[in-house]
């Protein structure tokens, strides 16, 4: 289940108020999800949640799943 | 299901597939045999005129292909001198070739032999002055004997060209010592031909990679195993030389190109083919073989390919160059008339004449450089 | 052996008819034997490299997947296997250029040592890499020593790529391999596009493009375009050729791979053009090289950049260890950060904007611009003949060749066309277009198989001796 709030940020990074998201989408699925869009994402969820990555943790990410899990464990 | 659907699609295939390659292997066999017979066609029309096997040959008859065979006809003695004769197509291509037709060297073996002088023929098609030096070298056999002249006819279209033939570059593989003084050449004119210098190096390199490359052995032995059960990989070559063609027909035909349209020099082969031959004459002159030069005959009713500015510079410097280094030379454009020239694709053939053509050149170059070729020869100019 | 080679033929075919006749049990033992027999026909020294490598990624990866600290552990890892691509790559190139320093400052020259580059060190290197991380960052190890050595020997990725990473090749190597004749269909598809690709173009244009680049003669700006273009023609179908055989053999036995090239001359970014060109590359540059930079840099959004450039730097040193690999990196990487603040980011997926808005086609010329300029430094053999060909862009006249013949500027102009033709067709769809119309499907199966038929008589009637990939060098 994708919050809403990580949702509302992917979707001000990329200006598109309609884009899917849930667990299983990847960064491919995304217009515009490059690297560089990929690292400006992760510092705004930093920010707004109040926690901070390794970058590790950060190289294991295989989709939006799995950052809603690790975001998570770093809140909870 | 599906999948065995799938494969119920795939073996008819296969099969379809296998069909198609056994049909083209027949064609490819049909044509190969047709094309051997038209070959072996051509060559009896050739022989015929000159009726049985006339002797040794005169000059090298694989234009370049399998110059070695033909060295050892070279006719060397102690009691009397040799000439050879260098060139391009135009040495050994007769048009409209009839009975008694010979080729340049021939006749000039003729007329020579009664003043005590052979003569033997080295042409090969395209030949560039690269190839030409290499053919000098490797025509000096290591008895000591060795020609008194070395003529060799200027076309002005070879500055074009580039590289060893295949052929020629055998040579160079199956001699060790050739390989070492064409090395040695190169080395000693370094500062003065640069270019010529580095290329003869290139060329020497390539040799001798491909005289050390093991790995390919297998492969190529494997190559060989299925040409002889598949003629599709037998007729590789002349099935691409085919397709080239058609390519090259293609060519002219989208840019109008024909045999008479203009081709500029590219001045990198220009400047190399330059320096070849300054490099050629002074190895000759070094080993105390006369050089003789001349601006071969081309054919006045026809259109050539030359840009007149660059043809008109190129003949000045070939004349600049044989003063400068004492060496004769002669412009024998002219010499041949309209009337002993052939045809080629439809219009006159601007470089290659009919048997007349040759024996009309070989008076001429007799008579023009006699006092070189004849018996009492004047001593070498330094 | 080479790819394209009678040799290799007979060793897929040989390989291909024991696989599938002997009891599944001996399968993957038999793809291992294989694979050593490929890579040891090079040098049979080299197997006990790529063994002795695969020995310490599969204990090193089981042992750290145990691991919670697992970042610190990773880095011993990493080192080992970076440790070795440098040691054989550019412990000469690092010699070269201390010894020159030394030499400059008055001291004296070091003895550059002789070490033989093994074929294929650089990409299972950075295989050993995209493994441990993976494995360090949750992915599953392959367990079974047999399992893993497959995954790092397996033949057709093993000189040159794809790089492939282990969650998508575990699944594959621990269930059994059924036959499916789709797959020996499509296998035997990509094999045939990859020859072609090889035999019939790349090998035709590099005489064109080694002349311009080996001779000594000052050429003039028509043969430097000349040889930049055909280079970049060349490099494509060389590259993309070898990665079709390799996806095509793999399928052959029942394994897909992931693809290495997806059209990039149709990128409208130099963004764009590395998720395009050599794939499995560039996402290990982004994902084992950027991404840990930039998330250093994450707080500060100038840095990013710089984290792009020298990733992409990087990647230019990767491909050789020569300072025009390294400037050829930095010019892309320049490239990738103008492309981002410059260019617009598509709202579309890619696929669909190609070709319909006029900010699209100018992406698309500032990325081939950025690209094929980078050809050119890619392919001089040394910094001073990058000066010299830049300056011979300036001067002789675009219509007299110093080096090339006419006939070489034809031909390169030839493929060029083709070239152009089906990339345009790509973006009309035309593939799809041709399958749907009805009537063509009833003697669809006999034009088929006659046009493979003719496709293998053109390889073979075209085959100039086989010759090496172009990326085999690195």
């Amino acid at each position: 289940m994708i919050s809403d709030k990580l949702k509302s940020i992917i979707r001000h990074e990329f200006d598109a108020e309609d884009i899917e998201l849930n667990e299983r989408t990847t960064a491919n699925e995304v217009p515009g999800w490059d690297s560089f869009s990929h690292i400006s994402i992760i510092h705004q969820v930093e920010k707004q949640f109040g926690i901070r990555f390794k970058a590790l943790e950060v190289m294991g990410l295989r989709n939006l799943g799995d950052l809603q899990e690790l975001i998570n464990r770093k809140i909870g | 299901m599906e999948d065995s659907v799938r494969k119920n699609k795939f073996v008819p295939k296969l099969c379809a597939f296998v069909v198609w390659m056994i049909l083209i292997n027949v064609g490819v066999h049909k044509w190969r045999i047709g094309l051997e017979e038209s070959r072996r066609d051509n060559l009896l029309r050739i022989e015929m005129p000159n009726g049985l096997n006339t002797g040794a040959p005169r000059y090298d008859h694989s234009t370049g292909e399998n110059l070695s065979e033909y060295l050892q006809h070279i006719p060397y003695s102690p009691d009397r001198r040799t000439v050879l004769v260098c060139g391009m197509s135009q040495m050994y291509a007769i048009n409209e070739r009839k009975a008694g037709d010979k080729t340049i060297s021939e006749w000039l073996d003729d007329m020579l032999a009664p003043k005590g002088t052979r003569v033997f023929g080295l042409a090969a098609p395209n030949l560039c002055n690269e190839e030409a030096l290499l053919m000098l070298l490797a025509s000096v056999p290591r008895d000591g004997s060795k020609p008194s002249a070395f003529i060799y006819g200027l076309c002005f279209d070879k500055f074009r060209n580039l590289d060893l033939r295949p052929g020629l570059q055998r040579i160079l593989e199956q001699d060790p010592a050739l390989r070492r003084s064409w090395g040695a050449i190169a080395e000693e004119h370094v500062g003065k031909y640069p270019n010529a210098s580095s290329k003869m190096q290139a060329s020497l390199k390539k040799v001798n990679d491909a005289l050390t490359k093991e790995d390919k052995s297998f492969e190529v032995g494997l190559r060989n195993t299925i040409s002889r059960s598949l003629p599709l990989v037998e007729a590789r070559q002349p099935l691409n030389a085919w397709g080239q063609l058609q390519l090259f027909r293609l060519r002219n035909a989208v840019f109008r190109i024909s045999a008479t349209s203009k081709r500029p020099q590219i001045a990198s082969r220009y400047i190399l083919n330059q320096d070849f031959l300054q490099l050629l004459i002074e190895v000759a002159k070094g080993a105390s073989i006369l050089p003789i030069l001349y601006i071969v005959p081309l054919n006045p009713q026809a259109e050539n390919p030359y840009i007149a500015k660059e043809y008109v510079e190129f003949k000045s410097w070939a004349a600049t160059v044989a003063n400068r280094m004492g060496i004769p030379f002669e412009n024998l454009e002219n010499i041949v008339p309209a009337d002993e020239w052939g045809e080629f694709m439809g219009g006159p053939d601007f470089k290659h004449f009919r048997g007349e053509g040759h024996r009309r050149t070989a008076e001429e170059i007799v008579a023009r450089f006699s006092r070189y070729l004849a018996a009492q020869q004047e001593p070498i100019v330094p | 052996m080479i790819f394209t080679s009678y040799t290799y033929v007979v060793f897929l075919a040989v390989s291909f008819g024991l696989y599938w006749t002997v009891k599944p049990g001996w399968r993957k033992p038999l793809l291992i034997l294989a694979s050593f027999i490929f890579y040891c026909s090079w040098k049979w020294q080299y197997g006990f490299l790529l063994a002795g490598l695969a020995v310490f990624n599969w204990g090193f990866g089981r042992w750290v997947a145990c691991r919670q600290e697992r970042a610190h552990w990773l880095w011993p890892g990493v080192i080992v296997n970076v440790g070795t691509l440098v040691f054989f790559k550019y412990t000469r190139f690092l010699i070269l250029n201390i010894s020159a320093l030394m030499l400059r400052l008055g001291g004296e020259s070091i003895q550059v040592p002789d070490i033989l580059l093994p074929l294929g060190v650089s990409f299972f290197t950075f295989q050993g890499v995209a493994y441990l991380v993976d494995v360090a960052t949750g992915e599953p190890p392959i367990r079974r020593f047999l399992d893993f050595l497959l995954y790092k020997s397996f033949w057709p990725q093993l000189i040159a790529g794809p790089i492939i990473r282990p969650g998508e090749i575990r699944d594959q190597i621990e269930q059994k391999r059924n036959w499916s004749s789709d797959n020996v269909a499509y296998g035997l598809k990509r094999i045939l596009n990859g020859f072609l690709k090889k035999v019939v173009i790349a090998d035709n244009i590099a005489p064109v493009v080694d002349l311009v680049f080996m001779s000594t003669a000052q050429p003039g700006s028509l043969d430097v375009l000349v040889g930049t273009v055909g280079f970049g023609l060349q490099i494509y179908f060389d590259f993309s050729a070898y990665s079709e055989i390799a996806i095509g053999t793999a399928r052959l036995f029942g394994y897909v791979f992931p693809e290495n090239f997806n059209w990039p001359y149709l990128a409208e970014s130099p963004r764009e053009f590395w998720s395009r060109w050599h794939m499995t590359l560039s996402r290990w540059i982004k994902d084992y090289v950027f991404t840990p930079l930039a998330m250093a840099f994450r707080a500060q959004r100038a840095l990013i950049p710089i984290a792009a450039l020298f990733a992409m730097t990087l990647c230019g040193l990767w491909h050789g260890a020569e300072w025009t690999f390294v400037i050829w990196g930095a010019w892309h990487g320049v490239f990738l950060v103008l492309g981002e603040v410059l260019l617009p980011r598509s709202r579309v997926k890619p696929a669909l904007s190609h070709g319909k808005h006029i900010s699209s086609f100018v992406g698309w010329v500032f990325t081939m611009f950025a690209v094929f300029s980078g050809w050119l430094i890619f392919r001089v053999q040394s910094l001073s003949q990058l000066g010299t060909f830049i300056k011979a862009l300036g001067s002789g006249s675009l219509f007299k060749p110093q080096i090339v013949r006419e006939n070489m500027v034809i031909l390169v102009l030839l493929v060029f066309a083709g070239t152009a033709l089906l990339h345009l067709a790509k973006i009309a769809n035309l593939d799809s277009r041709i399958r749907l119309s009805g009537y063509l499907s009833v003697i669809r199966p006999v034009t088929d198989t006659f046009l493979y038929a003719m496709a293998v008589s053109v390889i073979i009637v075209a085959d100039r001796g086989s010759k090496a990939f172009v990326y085999f060098q690195f």
